[in-house]
């Protein structure tokens, strides 16, 4: 019986194997490499270019605008576009799909690291384009500015107009201030925020006084410069002035920070769900849940029915410029059209209307001050091209004219003026490259999860938890992680 | 007794389900301030207000989110018996070798890139219907094996000699032997089946970009994929007004109404449940 | 000979099936022993040995999420099958049909609800603030509010609960199925025996049963090493304070990988959990057959 047995099991595994083996051998066959025979547009049919973009409001109207953009597109280019929308919260998985065959041309980067979009060969070379691009063009990004999105010296994508800076501002409930008469001219440090939250938690107990910028995310930043990863093992402190790559946990600004918000958390002040919050401190303030929450509130329109007071300056972190940029797929099948597409949406006016704010009279009507407004009775969220909302997703805003909703007529004119005036981290346009660590770099992003978020908002307590933290990145490798980002730096310090 | 403890679990069962059709009834500014309740605290139609006004929207979702359940049980059921039958029967030559070969791709799987790059490079089903009927869910080895387990230990092989006897070929016995006598479990089988299809929305995920397309199933999992990309930590969140991000009692209004027309069908398929047909006392 | 042609006939549409969704992609599994560059594609990009699967196990958590995943699977298959058996005996023993029936459509409806809207009706139980267990607990008890999302020792009892309310209406389905197939005449016979309704369902029901269950045992067995990504991601809602509690293989490859999108290392981790699974299959699979031939997988 056993031998039986045996020999049955012999065969089905022997049988099994010569199976397999001849599927294996059908495969080269089947995923052939794609690419190789782009045709060369000396046909007249107008070339089509996938153009992917990133949708946060609703654009059921997209057909209607892609077909006006193609009138101009074929007449001045011989380019047919085609838009397709993809909702952010899929946008990682979606696009890591989209890149792996040919149906995306060009495509804004977001979401991964620049370079590991290039280090997993995703992003075509734009150094040749670049140097032949016109002067237009050239004009549009500074050196540092462009040197954001160059990856080992070569160029993979362009970077995109929105706010550079972070401007960490405490937003507070316009009727609890005026209600408490709390003088927000005086809120401008730490310190001063705390006898704020004390007077409002005192007289509503039942609001939380303060709560996070978004979901379990107590700030999305501060004085910490990350390098390019959001991932904050290895950080520049001091907004970016000292070259010293450190663990962040080590660093004066976060103890400081994380002092602060722990003292907070004790006294009630800090909402105790922080860790599980999956609403916006806006949302939470607008219903009247809570008082206050921090926001980088650089571009954004102001949130109705809140006040500001600016605590950090505005300052721009290292990977500023790679956070959104526009780039070319390397499986593109036609590079050369999708690079002068690329170009015209940075240049050409008509066309990045069309593309941010719709069709005129129908998605838009023009103000006499420079400025759009929506139709009568439509507003962002219920515009069916909600392009004008979203300018900070598209390539070059510039050349359109900002939505009344923005604030001012000159917006965009402000927002460069804006981008300039802001200090500069000495890591500005630094793009860090793990693959050669991500055993260690994957270990140290566990140990993150963990503490980072925990300690920001004050749930646990620093003087406890941040040497338990420090033991464990330890031992996930984190020295080896900052002295490589360290190498990093120093060398690309040297070549800027 | 024994209704006691089913009243017990069903309680169980039924009361969060009840919590949620609750939250979606109640106002943003209550659920924030009060969280879940069973009560609503600020009674509003809101949520249902915002799934009317997008009516088009979510209609078109319930139809495609039918028409590929419909189409796709249909086709899945009639491979997977046609596959489980044959495993079941001993006379099969190499049955074992056929079964090993059903059963190793529950264990080993070649991953999304492969299956994806499968699918769009050489049947270019991005952005069809097939997208949604045929990866991973139109056969499951798990359903397969379950079938043929079923057939090999309930339908008597002295019914299929006969059969045969009788002059009838492998394809009639199938349809008027085998399938008459397994009712109850064709029925699972179609249950189970049908809810892969009702409630996949990751191949919706991958293959589709085209909004036209999308299931309810879709429509709701890329809502709340974009409220937890807040939590991402990406520096652009700060970018994207929460104004845009459906409220709570929407996200639960969706998770209802892509429930109910489960709940509202399934007593229908219950009637399959008989108890089973006397097979005449031979049992193999 | 015709009746072997016919069978054979009729198993090609599956077989092809199996052939293109699973087979051909099967080969991609060489992924995880290579650097894949999407500009390379899956065949011209460079080996890499087993540097993929590195990750996996250097750091002190490769323990844990280990540990995690086969310690909550095998509880979770234990009292799945447990509670699942019980249900579909009892839903046979009742007489009357519309309770059946509303007792069945109620106990699927936790299966119908995503992982992620269960883990806000979770939260709508344990939110400290206005959870209905901490509201339980202060005003009907007069007990301290507790922190459910920072402290892990109690998350093991909640995520089984959880997994347990999720599919028990499912999984009592086939067994159900199966036990209303067992022939009456058997009944009958033992009740003219005079055997008791206890003794009945213990040695017709029950024994009826097994197959089925050994069969389902084994196949849940080898997806052991597989986690529900949902209920360990999303109904803790991702608390870092919890990971010690709630990390599985799978979402420990998320979390480390998600800004990387390291399909090599991802797809290391994939081979990982299936290689595991199908060597304790094997084994298990073995052992059941020379206890009881017919209810082996193979």
């Amino acid at each position: 019986m056993c031998v039986q047995e045996e020999t049955m099991k012999k065969r089905r595994g022997y049988t099994a194997g010569i199976i397999c083996a001849c599927i294996l051998g059908l495969i080269p066959v089947s995923c052939s490499k794609n690419g190789s025979a782009s045709a060369k547009s000396s046909s007249k049919a107008p070339v089509q270019i996938n153009l992917v973009l990133l949708k946060v409001y609703d654009f059921s109207d997209a057909q209607k605008v892609q077909d006006e953009m193609n009138k101009i597109l074929e007449k001045r280019y011989n380019i047919d576009v085609k838009l397709t929308y993809v909702d952010f919260g899929s946008w990682q998985q979606q696009t890591n799909l989209l890149l792996l065959g040919t149906d995306c041309d060009i495509l804004p980067l977001f979401g991964t690291p620049l370079s590991t979009y290039v280090a997993n060969g995703q992003l075509l070379e734009l150094d040749d384009y670049y140097a032949k691009s016109d002067g237009t063009f050239k004009s549009i990004w500074s050196p540092v500015e462009l040197q954001g999105t160059k990856v080992n010296g070569k160029l993979y994508s362009i970077t995109n107009l929105r706010n550079f800076a972070n401007k960490y501002s405490l937003h507070m409930s316009q009727k609890i201030v005026g209600e408490l008469n709390i003088d927000i001219s005086s809120v401008k440090t730490l310190e001063d925020i705390t006898p704020v939250l004390a007077k409002v938690h005192k007289a509503h107990p039942e609001m939380y006084a303060m709560v996070p910028q978004t979901g379990d995310t107590f700030v999305n930043g501060w004085m910490w410069d990350g390098l390019g990863d959001e991932s904050w093992i290895g950080v520049l402190p001091e907004k970016g002035q000292t070259a010293k790559v450190q663990n962040v946990f080590d660093t004066a600004d976060f103890k400081q920070f994380t002092g602060m918000t722990h003292k907070w958390y004790e006294a009630g002040y800090i909402m105790s769900d922080a860790l599980s919050n999956r609403e916006s401190g806006e949302s939470l303030v607008v219903n009247g849940k809570a008082f206050s929450f921090f926001n980088n509130d650089s571009n954004a329109a102001p949130v109705p029915g809140t006040v500001t007071s600016e605590i950090i300056a505005p300052w721009t972190v290292s990977n500023s410029y790679s956070a959104l940029s526009y780039g070319i797929s390397v499986n593109s099948l036609h590079p050369d059209e999708s690079w002068t597409l690329l170009q015209a949406l940075y240049t050409d006016a008509d066309l990045a209307t069309l593309l941010i704010d719709g069709v005129e009279g129908v998605h838009y009507v023009k103000n006499g001050n420079g400025s759009i407004s929506y139709p009568a009775g439509v507003t962002a969220t219920t515009s069916t091209y909600g392009g004008a909302a979203q300018y900070w997703a598209y390539p070059y805003a510039a050349l359109t004219p900002p939505i009344d909703t923005l604030g001012s007529p000159d917006f965009f004119k402000e927002l460069v003026a804006f981008n300039k005036s802001a200090i500069v981290s000495k890591a500005a346009g630094f793009l860090f490259d793990s693959t050669s660590i991500t055993d260690q770099y994957t270990a140290c992003v566990n140990v993150m999860n963990k503490y980072y978020k925990a300690l920001l908002c004050g749930s646990i307590d620093p003087a406890k938890f941040i040497p338990q933290a420090d033991a464990e990145l330890k031992s996930a490798g984190v020295d080896a992680v900052i002295a490589l980002k360290q190498q990093e730096l120093d060398k690309f310090l040297k070549n800027k | 007794m024994l209704n006691m403890i089913m009243i017990l679990l069903t309680l169980v069962c039924v009361l969060p389900f009840i919590l949620l059709v609750a939250s979606s009834l109640t106002s943003e500014r209550a659920l924030m301030v009060n969280g879940y309740t069973f009560f609503p605290k600020e009674f509003s139609a809101e949520s249902y207000k915002y799934l009317v006004s997008h009516g088009q929207t979510i209609l078109r979702g319930y139809g495609i989110t039918v028409l590929a359940t419909v189409v796709g049980t249909l086709c899945s059921i009639s491979v997977t018996l046609l596959l489980a039958y044959p495993l079941s029967r001993k006379e099969m030559i190499f049955r074992p070798m056929f079964s090993f070969i059903v059963f190793f791709t529950m264990l080993f799987n070649g991953g999304l890139v492969p299956t994806y790059l499968m699918y769009t490079g050489i049947f270019h089903i991005k952005n069809t219907l097939f997208a949604l009927i045929v990866p991973n869910l139109l056969m499951n080895a798990f359903f397969v094996i379950m079938m043929r387990s079923f057939f090999s230990s309930n339908i008597a092989d002295s019914l299929i000699e006969a059969a045969r006897i009788d002059g009838a070929g492998e394809y009639r016995i199938l349809w008027s032997v085998v399938i008459p006598l397994s009712k109850p479990m064709i029925t699972t089988l179609m249950l189970m089946v049908g809810l892969n299809y009702w409630n996949d929305w990751l191949n919706g995920l991958y293959y589709l970009t085209d909004p036209a397309l999308f299931s309810i199933q879709n429509i709701l999992n890329r809502m709340l994929s974009d409220i937890q990309f807040l939590s991402s930590g990406s520096s652009l969140v700060s970018n994207i007004s929460t104004a845009t991000l459906p409220s709570i009692g929407i996200r639960m209004a969706i998770a209802v109404i892509g429930i109910l027309p489960v709940l509202i069908l399934y007593p229908f398929f219950q009637k399959n449940f008989v108890k089973g047909i006397v097979i005449g006392g031979v049992k193999g | 000979m015709k009746t072997t042609l016919q069978l054979f006939s009729m198993m090609i549409p599956g077989l092809a099936y199996l052939l293109i969704n699973n087979y051909i992609p099967m080969a991609g599994i060489v992924v995880a022993f290579k650097k894949f560059n999407y500009a390379k594609g899956i065949w011209n990009s460079p080996w890499c040995g087993f540097k993929n699967f590195r990750f996996l196990f250097t750091t002190r958590d490769a323990f844990v999420i280990t540990r995690n995943t086969l310690c909550y699977n095998l509880v979770f298959i234990v009292l799945g099958t447990v509670l699942a058996v019980i249900v579909a005996v009892i839903l046979n023993e009742l007489t009357s049909l519309r309770l059946k029936k509303v007792y069945q459509t109620f106990i699927l409806v936790p299966y119908l609800i995503s992982m992620v809207v269960v883990s806000y009706i979770v939260y709508g139980f344990l939110s400290q603030d206005n959870g209905f267990l901490n509201n339980l607990l202060v005003h009907v008890f007069g007990a301290k509010k507790i922190s459910w999302y920072t402290e892990p020792k109690r998350w093991p009892y909640i995520l089984t609960a959880v997994s347990l309310w999720k599919n028990f209406g499912y999984t009592s389905i086939i067994y159900y199925a199966t036990v209303i197939g067992i022939d009456t005449a058997l009944y009958e016979a033992a009740s003219i025996d005079g055997a008791s309704k206890w003794k009945q369902i213990r040695y017709i029901t029950l024994p009826e049963l097994r197959p089925t269950i050994i069969t389902l045992v084994l196949l849940q067995l080898g997806r052991v090493f597989y986690s529900d990504f949902g209920l360990f991601y999303q109904v803790p809602l991702n608390s870092g304070m919890l990971m010690d509690a709630t990390n599985t293989i799978d979402t420990y490859v998320y979390r480390g990988l998600t800004q990387l999108n390291d399909i090599g290392r991802a797809s290391a981790a994939g081979f990982y959990q299936a290689v595991l699974g199908f060597v304790l299959i094997l084994t298990v699979n073995k052992l059941v057959r020379s206890i009881d031939k017919e209810s082996a997988l193979f």
